[in-house]
């Protein structure tokens, strides 16, 4: 994959993860600390988790083929890599009270549900794509009869 | 080897002489070439040889050094390079879709995503064939009526 194809697709990822983060945010806050207040500089923290979420993609896109095993195999590779960007970014910028073990674990659940959830959007995303894939193969099929 | 090309009346049928000492391989790459100019590919099954119509061409592909030709229930070998195949089936709906793999759109029932921007091509003999996220820009190009 070209750098610049690389680029589009880490955007891509970016806003999604930007909307899944926030959203996750919301309702681990409203679980854990409903009492807390925050000042504007909170709504930094989605864009600054997406952005480390996105860093696998500049890895892992190489030109090889890889197969379906493969692909799994990179997929978990990539979760355990964002798992620990996540987690070591929360409790190094001690933005969390790491005496309380549920924040980890609603963290650390939190991350490979999104990460689920981005991998379901990319699909829609595909599948979306190969709607309009199936209408030109059939448009095609009947100019070339 | 000279190369010979002549001119003949409209009624008189045209024909394609090659004249050797031996038929070697660059022989058979001409002789495969022609032919698949003509609709047919040289093949070979079980020592056999056979012709192959492309029409019935489901996909070839590159395994090991070697290049195989898919119909609908059978497997040939075919002496060719995949890229000299590919070239050969230039505008007669085949497309790479993967490294060492060209696939015959016409034999193509549908497509569904694979993830990670790779594509499962469904064939109209049930078989199924991954499209790579690297050739997915061509296959779009291709349907939409480009080169």
């Amino acid at each position: 994959m070209k750098l610049k194809e690389k680029i589009g697709e880490a955007f891509r990822l970016y806003f999604i993860l930007v909307t899944l983060i926030t959203i996750l945010l919301l309702i681990l806050g409203m679980l854990l600390d409903g009492d807390r207040t925050f000042s504007y500089e909170a709504f930094l923290s989605p864009l600054i988790y997406a952005a480390i979420g996105v860093i696998p993609v500049f890895f892992f896109n190489g030109d090889k083929e890889v197969t379906m095993k493969g692909l799994v195999v990179q997929r978990l590779i990539q979760l355990i890599m964002v798992e620990a960007a996540m987690l070591g970014i929360a409790f190094w910028g001690k933005s969390i009270d790491t005496d309380r073990s549920e924040v980890v674990i609603g963290i650390a659940v939190g991350v490979a549900i999104i990460f689920v959830l981005s991998l379901v959007v990319e699909y829609l995303f595909e599948l979306s794509i190969s709607q309009k894939l199936n209408e030109d193969l059939q448009r095609f099929q009947r100019e070339e009869d | 080897m000279e190369l010979k090309v002549k001119r003949v009346p409209i009624d008189e049928s045209e024909v394609l002489e090659i004249r050797c000492h031996k038929v070697t391989d660059d022989v058979q790459e001409i002789i495969s070439f022609v032919k698949s100019r003509q609709g047919q590919l040289s093949a070979e099954k079980d020592g056999q040889s056979v012709e192959i119509p492309v029409i019935d061409v489901f996909y070839a592909e590159a395994v090991d050094n070697k290049v195989f030709l898919y119909t609908s229930k059978d497997c040939y070998e075919v002496r060719l390079k995949i890229y000299e195949l590919e070239e050969m089936m230039k505008g007669k709906k085949f497309l790479r879709v993967q490294k060492g793999l060209i696939l015959n759109l016409m034999k193509v029932k549908s497509i569904k995503p694979a993830l990670s921007g790779r594509y499962t091509a469904l064939l109209k003999n049930g078989e199924e064939v991954v499209i790579s996220r690297k050739y997915v820009a061509d296959l779009k190009s291709t349907l939409k009526g480009g080169d």
